[in-house]
């Protein structure tokens, strides 16, 4: 029996689960579309894992971390020992593959985000801010839109050689553009190389401005997985561009590595994707605050919850979602 | 525990109100004094003023949903988080006092201005808010409109004797002066203990707001930061350095903002830059900061009246992961940059 850390990244389109031994080998990688319903989505994420498991050496998870958009969630639903940031986990990720980075770009379905390393420590990092111009979404709305499959969009943009210019700076232009290029006899396959030479300027302008960046770099995200997006990243930094066949599971990977460098374990049971998870959201009503409160009940009892200000609106709602445990606790 | 809607109230020894016989208006009159915008730099003055003067004065509870909410209702769309909220705490106000203090800041240094809201939030919430009360007072140094007199020219709506008013005047002002110092120390002081250190750049009426910077404020803090906000800088060391970046900045606010900059970055670990959409000046300002930040981290938060959190704790919470690191880094001998 040997020790294994499970670490669970949820984003906005995708989820991504590893078991790492505890040198740090990635034993099992699952990854599937979140498709709205992170609990449904990690709980499928356990089966894909356990699966792979099954034929192998009996391996114990003993530490659980959770990252992404839905890492607090999730963190509740699997007990997770830690709960990180998607940016600290990717560094850490990126890094243990990678020791010698100096920058990361990562593109994903719904933010983009760079990191500046430097002798192997994260020292600046920047987000999109309000706009979600040039992520992965834009790209799978436009890939429908021209009935391109998304994961075809890379191949078709390598083909072209005379990639068309399209107005990157905000997808509602990007997208008027795109079809006025394509009414003016614009080939299909320029256009996809214009959209994502579009995409990187915009991120180089927007969430690069001002950052240092130097090579080796790093690129993940789904949209990595796009080699007409890696090939304008390549043209535009003048750069060696380097993309992990595991670079979708660096979030994963990152936080998997926090949890065992934790110290913290706690046994952890595959059954969990058995129970029955439900979340309720309601607003306190307390005060003119109105704090949105979300509680997850496991298999209909109180587990976490969070959204509150103050102590009291967690109490407020807590009661009303759980009248039957409210009523024992004045009984006691 | 303090409860979220209090109204925080300043009262007088009734029988020194009631022995203020023939006194110019009626003693017993209340100031209300909108927790926002100028508030937070100029409470210690305000209610130390009015309380010489024996003058009762109500501060609106902190900023909440219900105060934003009506704020955006009474404001025209364009106008900036920061004034929404002015016009839902004078809202809040307007059936509990019998006046409501709103200066009307013009400049305070010659060659510079006030932001514009300044200028404008007297008129502004005497159009927008139907039947508030107001009070007054012009501050327009490059003119010669000064705040000694004027502050005074409203205190003596309460009291008649002139000499009563500017002692009163006099008092207020050694003692916001006095607050301002011990929090400058105060500073100085969270500057020398370890820890990771963060100074945080934003408009006190930013960074003081519930409903704005308070909770990011916070949430700094019990991450593990030391929290250093600019607004604490020694005002007039603030200002000879501003004038190294630039010398031509016209917002006397920003200006400070900038010199508190130039005060702090090289004892720092990390700069988060909070402003609140759709400033102009701000937004012109920190493009210039985060150009001239050479090697420190610094990341810009910008708020705005629809209180949408995604990604805000992402990006507060692995800001200080990331200076911690490299701060550690540096510690144990290797060299980050």
């Amino acid at each position: 029996m040997s020790k294994g850390y499970l670490g669970v990244d949820v984003g906005s389109i995708s989820t991504k689960g590893v078991v790492i031994d505890a040198g740090g080998e990635v034993l099992t990688r699952s990854y599937l579309w979140t498709e709205g319903n992170p609990v449904r989505a990690v709980k499928r994420v356990l089966a894909e894992l356990e699966a792979q498991l099954a034929g192998s050496d009996d391996i114990e998870v003993v530490a659980v971390g959770t990252t992404g958009s839905a890492r607090e969630l999730t963190g509740a639903v699997l007990g997770a020992q830690v709960v990180k940031n998607e940016i600290t986990a990717h560094a850490v990720g990126t890094l243990s593959r990678h020791p010698d980075v100096r920058t990361i770009f990562e593109i994903g379905g719904q933010d983009s985000k760079i990191i500046i390393v430097r002798d192997g420590v994260p020292v600046d990092y920047a987000m999109n801010t309000l706009c979600a111009a040039g992520t992965g979404s834009f790209l799978s709305s436009q890939a429908r839109r021209l009935d391109v499959p998304v994961e075809e969009f890379g191949e078709y943009a390598l083909r072209s050689k005379r990639p068309t210019k399209i107005a990157g700076r905000c997808t509602v232009f990007a997208e008027s553009d795109l079809v006025h290029k394509a009414q003016i006899g614009h080939k299909l396959e320029d256009i996809i190389a214009g959209l994502c030479t579009a995409i990187v300027g915009n991120y180089l302008n927007n969430v690069g401005k001002g950052k240092e960046v130097l090579a080796p770099i790093v690129f993940q995200g789904g949209v990595s997985k796009n080699v007409g997006v890696v090939r304008a990243f390549r043209e535009a930094t003048g750069h060696e561009i380097f993309v992990d066949d595991d670079g979708h599971l660096m979030g994963a990977l990152g936080v998997a590595l926090v949890a065992r460098d934790s110290g913290l374990e706690a046994p952890f049971s595959f059954g969990v994707r058995d129970v029955a998870f439900e979340t309720v959201g309601e607003e306190c009503g307390g005060c003119p605050n109105d704090c949105e409160v979300v509680i997850v009940l496991r298999e209909e009892e109180y587990l976490d919850g969070w959204g509150n200000r103050c102590p009291r609106g967690m109490e407020r709602v807590r009661t009303r979602v759980c009248p039957a445990e409210a009523l024992l606790a004045a009984v006691e | 525990m303090k409860h979220s809607d209090e109204y925080t109230t300043h009262m007088v020894a009734d029988e020194r109100a009631g022995a203020n016989q023939g006194g110019t208006i009626t003693v017993q009159a209340t100031i209300g004094l909108p927790r926002s915008l100028l508030f937070h730099k100029y409470h210690v003055l305000w209610t130390s003023f009015f309380e010489a003067l024996d003058v009762k004065t109500v501060t609106s509870p902190p900023s909440n949903r219900a105060i934003l909410a009506r704020g955006i209702e009474l404001a025209v769309d364009e106008t900036c988080v920061p004034v929404k909220l002015f016009l839902g705490h004078v809202d809040a106000l307007r059936d509990k006092v019998d006046y409501i203090l709103v200066p009307r800041i013009v400049t305070l240094a010659k060659d510079e201005t006030a932001c514009v809201k300044f200028l404008g939030a007297f008129d502004v919430a005497r159009n927008s808010v139907p039947g508030v009360r107001l009070l007054e007072y012009n501050v327009d140094v490059a003119n010669g409109v000064y705040e000694r007199p004027e502050l005074c020219r409203v205190g003596q709506t309460f009291e008649r004797s002139r000499r009563k008013v500017r002692r009163a005047y006099d008092h207020a002002k050694a003692a916001q002066l006095r607050h301002a110092s011990a929090l400058a120390d105060l500073q100085d002081e969270a500057l020398e203990r370890p820890g990771i250190k963060v100074l945080v750049v934003g408009h006190p009426y930013n960074l003081y707001d519930e409903m704005l910077g308070k909770p990011i404020v916070d949430f700094l803090g019990s991450h593990g930061a030391e929290v250093l906000c600019s607004e604490f800088a020694d005002t007039a060391k603030a200002r000879v350095l501003a004038r190294k970046v630039s010398k031509d900045i016209p917002w006397t606010f920003n200006k400070e903002l900038l010199g508190s900059l130039e005060l702090y970055r090289s004892r720092v670990d990390g700069v988060i830059f909070l402003v609140t959409f759709p400033c102009g000046p701000d937004s012109l300002m920190t493009e210039l900061c985060m150009r001239s930040m050479k090697g420190t981290p610094a990341v810009m938060i910008v708020l705005d009246e629809l209180q949408s959190e995604a990604g805000l704790k992402t990006r507060l919470e692995s800001f200080v992961d990331l200076i911690a690191a490299g701060k550690a880094r540096r510690l144990s001998g290797g060299d980050v940059r």
